[in-house]
C-alpha cells in the first residue's frame, strides 16, 4: 500500500462520521477500562454490607448492589475482561483461520477438500453453543475464554481467507514467483497473504462485536471468569435476581455492553465500506 | 425440481455424519470422567468398573464410536446420566418450546425487518435511511439477554401487563401465547435489525441494476417494478442470509431460555453442560447439527423454487 492510497483511506474514514464515531466510542471504552487501576474507584470488589442496594447518587453514580459494591467501578472493571477476551479472541482466530485458509486453498486437493468439509460442520453449530462445549472441556478462566470463543469462530476466518486465496492464486505474479523457484512457504506468506489480509482484517473488526457479546452470554451462563473478578455478562445475571429493587445492576452493565458493541460494530461496518469500494454507498 | 431435491437430500447425508463425528470427537475430548459426574466423588474403584463396562466407555473407542452410530441410526440416544430418563424422551419435551420460539421470533423478524430493508432501500440517504439504519445497527449490537432485561423491566415490572417466567400450564393455549410475548419479541427484535440491514443493502445492488432501468423506462409502475423486478431479484439473497440468522437465532434462543426460565433445548443443553452429562449433551448437540443442515437443505431447495435457473446447473 503507497502513502496515496494510505492518506485516501485516511481521509475517507474521517469523512465517514459513523465510523469515526464508532472508533471514537470504541477508544474511549479500551482507554478507560485500561486505565482502571489508576482511576479514583472504589475497589470492585470490596463488600460493604451497610451499602448494600443504594440508588445511583453522587458517591456511587451507578449504585451499588446486594453485596455494597460500587457498580460502576465494576463495570469499568468487569469491562477489561471483555476487551482482552474481544480482541485477543479475534486475533487467534485470525491467525488460525488465516494460516488454515492459506495453505488449504493455496494446496488444494484432499486436505482442502477434508479440512473444508470439517469447516462446513463446524459452521453449523451456533457460535456460542460451540462457545459453551470449549468451555466446558477447557474450565472457566479468562485464557480458556480466549481459546474457546478463537477457536469456535477461526473457521469462519477459515473459510473467507481460503475464498480469498483462491482468487489471488490465479494472478500471474504467483505463476511468476513460483517460476523463479520460490519455495511454497515464500509464496504463501510473502505474495499472497498481503493481498488477502484486508478482507482477514475487515471481518474481524466486524467481530470484535460479537466477540463480547458472546463472552457476556458465557459468562452470564457461569461459564466465563469466576467470582469475585467483575464481568459483564456475570453482572447482568446477578442483578436479574433483584431486578424489583435494584434495576441499576442489571440495566448499566448491559448498557456497557450495549454500547461497546454499537461501537465496534459502527467501526467495523465503517471500515467494510472504505476498504471494499463495490460495498460503498 | 424432483432430480434436484433428491440430488440435495443425498448431500445433506454425509455432512450429517460427519457432524456426528465431530461430536463424538469434541464430547471425548472433554475433560473429567463421566462416571465420576454419576456416582460422586467419593467412590470405590470397584464400583467404578461396574459403571464404565455399562455405558459401555470400557469399549476401546473406535467400538463406542460405532455403537454410537448404530445408536443414532436407530433413534437410540440413551439415557441421561443424572436423571436416568431417556434423552430421547427429554428432547421430545424440550424441543417443541425451541421451535415455536424460534418460529415466532423468525415470523415477527421476517414481517417486519424485510417490509422495512426495502423502505430504506427506496428512500436511500434520507432522513428516514439514517434513522433506519441508526437502529437496526443499534439492534444487533444489543446481546439477546440485554434485550430480555430491558423488555422485562418494562412490560412485567413497571406496566404489570405480562408474565416473565416459564411457559405457562400446558393445554391452556391463551397463557402459552401470553408466556410467549416476551421471549418471541426479544429475539424478533434483533432478527428485523438483521434482516433490515441485510434487505437494504441486496435492495440497493437490486435497485441498480440495468433492467430495473429498463423496467422503468418501458413504463412499468413504480410498484410493479419494486416488487415484481427488485425484490424477486433480491430474494435468493434474503432466503440464503435468512437461512444463516435462523441458525444465530437459533443460538441466542440459549440465553432466552434461560432468562425466561423456558424449558427448551438450550436450558436443557446448559443444564446437562454443568452436570457433566455427556450423552444429553452428545444428544443435544446432534438434535443442533440436524436442524442447522435441515435449514440449510430447506434454504437450498427454495433457491430452486425462486430462481429455476439454480436447479439445472
Amino acid at each position: 500500500m503507497n502513502q496515496d492510497t494510505r492518506a485516501k483511506i485516511i481521509r475517507t474514514f474521517v469523512q465517514n462520521k459513523a465510523a469515526l464515531a464508532g472508533l471514537v466510542i470504541s477508544m474511549v471504552v479500551v482507554l478507560t477500562c485500561a486505565a482502571a487501576p489508576f482511576l479514583p474507584l472504589p475497589d470492585p470488589v470490596d463488600q460493604s454490607l451497610s451499602q448494600r442496594f443504594k440508588a445511583p447518587s453522587a458517591t456511587h453514580p451507578l449504585g451499588t448492589d446486594n453485596f455494597g459494591r460500587d457498580v460502576l467501578s465494576r463495570v469499568i472493571w468487569g469491562g477489561r475482561v471483555s476487551m482482552l477476551v474481544g480482541v485477543l479472541s479475534v486475533l487467534l482466530a485470525m491467525t488460525l483461520g488465516t494460516v488454515i485458509g492459506l495453505v488449504t486453498g493455496y494446496k488444494g486437493g484432499v486436505i482442502d477438500n477434508l479440512t473444508m468439509r470439517m469447516v462446513d460442520v463446524l459452521m453449523c453449530f451456533p457460535t456460542l453453543i460451540l462457545g459453551i462445549l470449549f468451555m466446558a472441556a477447557l474450565g472457566s478462566g479468562i485464557t480458556s475464554l480466549i481459546i474457546a470463543i478463537g477457536i469456535a469462530i477461526a473457521p469462519r476466518f477459515a473459510r473467507l481467507c481460503r475464498g480469498a486465496v483462491l482468487s489471488v492464486r490465479q494472478n500471474d505474479f504467483v505463476e511468476a514467483a513460483r517460476s523463479m523457484g520460490m519455495s511454497d512457504m515464500r509464496i504463501m506468506f510473502r505474495h499472497i497473504l498481503p493481498n488477502v489480509l484486508g478482507d482477514v482484517i475487515v471481518m474481524g473488526a466486524l467481530w470484535v462485536g460479537a466477540i463480547i457479546i458472546t463472552e457476556a452470554s458465557l459468562s452470564f451462563i457461569g461459564l466465563g471468569v469466576p467470582p469475585p473478578t467483575p464481568s459483564w455478562g456475570r453482572m447482568v445475571r446477578e442483578g436479574l435476581d433483584f431486578m424489583g429493587h435494584a434495576y441499576w445492576v442489571s440495566v448499566y452493565s448491559g448498557g456497557a455492553i450495549f454500547i461497546t458493541v454499537v461501537g465496534f460494530n459502527l467501526f467495523g461496518d465503517g471500515l467494510r465500506d472504505i476498504l471494499d469500494p463495490k460495498l460503498r454507498r | 425440481m424432483l432430480a434436484y431435491t433428491i440430488r440435495r437430500i443425498l448431500m445433506a447425508i454425509p455432512t450429517l455424519w460427519v457432524a456426528l463425528t465431530m461430536i463424538f470427537i469434541l464430547v471425548r475430548v472433554i475433560p473429567g470422567d463421566p462416571t465420576t459426574a454419576v456416582m460422586g466423588d467419593y467412590v470405590t474403584d470397584k464400583s467404578l468398573e461396574v459403571l464404565k463396562r455399562q455405558m459401555g466407555l470400557d469399549l476401546p473407542l473406535i467400538e463406542q464410536y460405532g455403537l454410537y452410530l448404530y445408536n443414532f441410526v436407530r433413534g437410540d440416544f440413551g439415557n441421561s446420566l443424572i436423571t436416568g430418563a431417556p434423552v430421547l424422551k427429554e428432547l421430545k419435551n424440550a424441543l417443541p418450546h425451541t421451535l415455536e420460539l424460534t418460529f415466532f421470533s423468525l415470523l415477527i423478524g421476517t414481517l417486519t425487518g424485510i417490509p422495512l430493508g426495502v423502505f430504506l432501500a427506496l428512500k436511500r440517504n434520507s432522513a428516514w435511511d439514517y434513522l433506519g439504519r441508526f437502529f437496526s445497527l443499534a439492534g444487533i449490537s444489543f446481546p439477546s439477554f440485554y434485550i430480555a432485561v430491558l423488555l422485562i423491566l418494562l412490560f412485567s415490572m413497571k406496566l404489570d401487563l405480562l408474565p416473565v417466567m416459564g411457559v405457562g400450564p400446558a393445554g391452556d393455549t391463551w397463557a402459552r401465547m401470553r408466556h410467549l410475548v416476551l421471549p418471541a419479541l426479544t429475539l424478533g427484535l434483533l432478527m428485523m435489525s438483521y434482516l433490515t440491514r441485510m434487505t437494504r443493502s441486496t435492495m440497493l445492488d437490486v435497485l441498480g441494476a440495468d433492467y430495473i432501468r429498463t423496467a422503468h423506462a418501458k413504463g412499468l409502475r413504480k410498484a410493479k417494478v419494486i416488487f415484481k423486478h427488485a425484490l424477486k431479484n433480491a430474494s435468493v439473497s434474503i432466503v440464503t442470509v435468512l437461512g444463516i440468522y435462523t441458525g444465530i437465532l437459533i443460538g441466542s434462543s440459549v440465553m432466552t431460555e434461560i432468562i425466561f426460565n423456558r424449558p427448551g433445548l438450550g436450558s436443557l443443553i446448559v443444564g446437562s453442560m454443568l452436570n457433566r452429562d455427556y450423552i444429553t449433551i452428545t444428544s443435544i448437540m446432534t438434535v443442533y447439527a440436524a436442524i442447522v443442515i435441515f435449514i440449510n437443505l430447506i434454504t437450498d431447495l427454495s433457491y430452486g423454487l425462486i430462481d429455476p435457473r439454480i436447479r439445472y446447473e
